[in-house]
């Protein structure tokens, strides 16, 4: 169960040893299928605009990245205009037809923008990196060998 | 900074930097609307004594009147010679401005008597959009 777990705030002096899981922020523990409820809280100047809020997991390579994305979620045209203290809730739900196995440790990249994450429209603004990771539970339950046969009734 | 500005002897009909001249009005280029605006205005004394020197400045861009630009400290006694500098603010208009910074000079008459003028324009700026102090919390639903 994962209760209010912080995260950390915006830093860069992360990934010393890229490729390699140094597990030194946070670890969140998670199940196939369930709900996670993600609070972004922020603070935001300029013109009032349409955002989209991007997770992705997967593995920094290298101190400076690249960023190896194994899934992406995202939330778009958010409207947000300025102000301080703000919040964004966000949810997404982990799957194992995500392609994520059991025991599986990941980074996780929170990225602020415009447009499609996944598309080359994508427009980046702001990025969220911290030191922790999430893991999918060494005893999540998976399914395999899935098949259906059909009979005329 | 003394308690009392000290008079000029002589007033005479000025408007063209008789005693005093500003030198500089420094400004950003562009400023984006609603934003505060930092204005830096040098004046020189060309005088042979220390006369009473004041600021003021207004902001052309097609409103009337024309808003006037704050200087929390807007006069001082200038040496002879020496050159002071005045800080002041503005809010940016949603219009570009024009800058029209004035010195006055401290008359014998105990009159402000303006001097001096120089413009200085400011652009309207796009500001970019900017997110910081991030942070995240994540709970099971």
């Amino acid at each position: 169960m994962i209760e209010n777990i912080f995260i950390g705030k915006q830093s860069s002096a992360r990934r010393e040893t890229g490729g390699t899981k140094v597990v030194d922020g946070t670890m969140i523990t998670i199940n196939f299928g369930d709900t996670v409820k993600a609070t972004c809280k922020f603070d935001y100047s300029g013109p009032s605009g349409y955002f989209t809020f991007a997770l992705q997991i997967g593995t920094w390579t290298g101190p400076l990245g690249p960023f190896t994305q194994k899934i992406t979620w995202q939330t778009k045209n958010i409207s947000i205009s300025p102000g301080t203290n703000k919040t964004q809730v966000i949810t997404f739900v982990v799957t194992q037809v995500s392609g994520l196995n059991p025991g599986d440790i990941y980074d996780m990249n929170w990225e602020i923008g415009t447009g499609d994450r996944e598309t080359s429209g994508w427009q980046l603004i702001e990025r969220l990196i911290t030191d922790d990771v999430i893991k999918i539970a060494d005893e999540a339950s998976v399914f395999s060998n899935l098949s259906v046969s059909y009979q005329p009734a | 900074m003394e308690q009392q500005p000290i008079a000029v002897s002589v007033v005479r009909k000025a408007g063209a930097g008789v005693y005093t001249e500003i030198t500089v009005v420094e400004a950003p280029a562009s400023a984006s609307a609603g934003s505060l605006v930092q204005v830096r205005v040098s004046i020189k004394n060309k005088t042979a004594s220390t006369i009473g020197i004041m600021v003021g400045g207004a902001l052309e861009y097609g409103a009337s009147p024309w808003p006037t630009i704050s200087f929390p400290n807007n006069w001082a006694n200038f040496p002879a010679g020496q050159s002071y500098y005045f800080d002041g603010t503005f809010t940016m208009p949603a219009y570009a401005v024009v800058i029209h910074a004035y010195s006055y000079y401290y008359g014998a008459d105990s009159a402000w008597h303006f001097d001096d003028e120089r413009t200085k324009s400011v652009g309207l700026g796009v500001s970019e959009p900017n997110f910081s102090n991030l942070s995240v919390v994540y709970s099971l639903v």
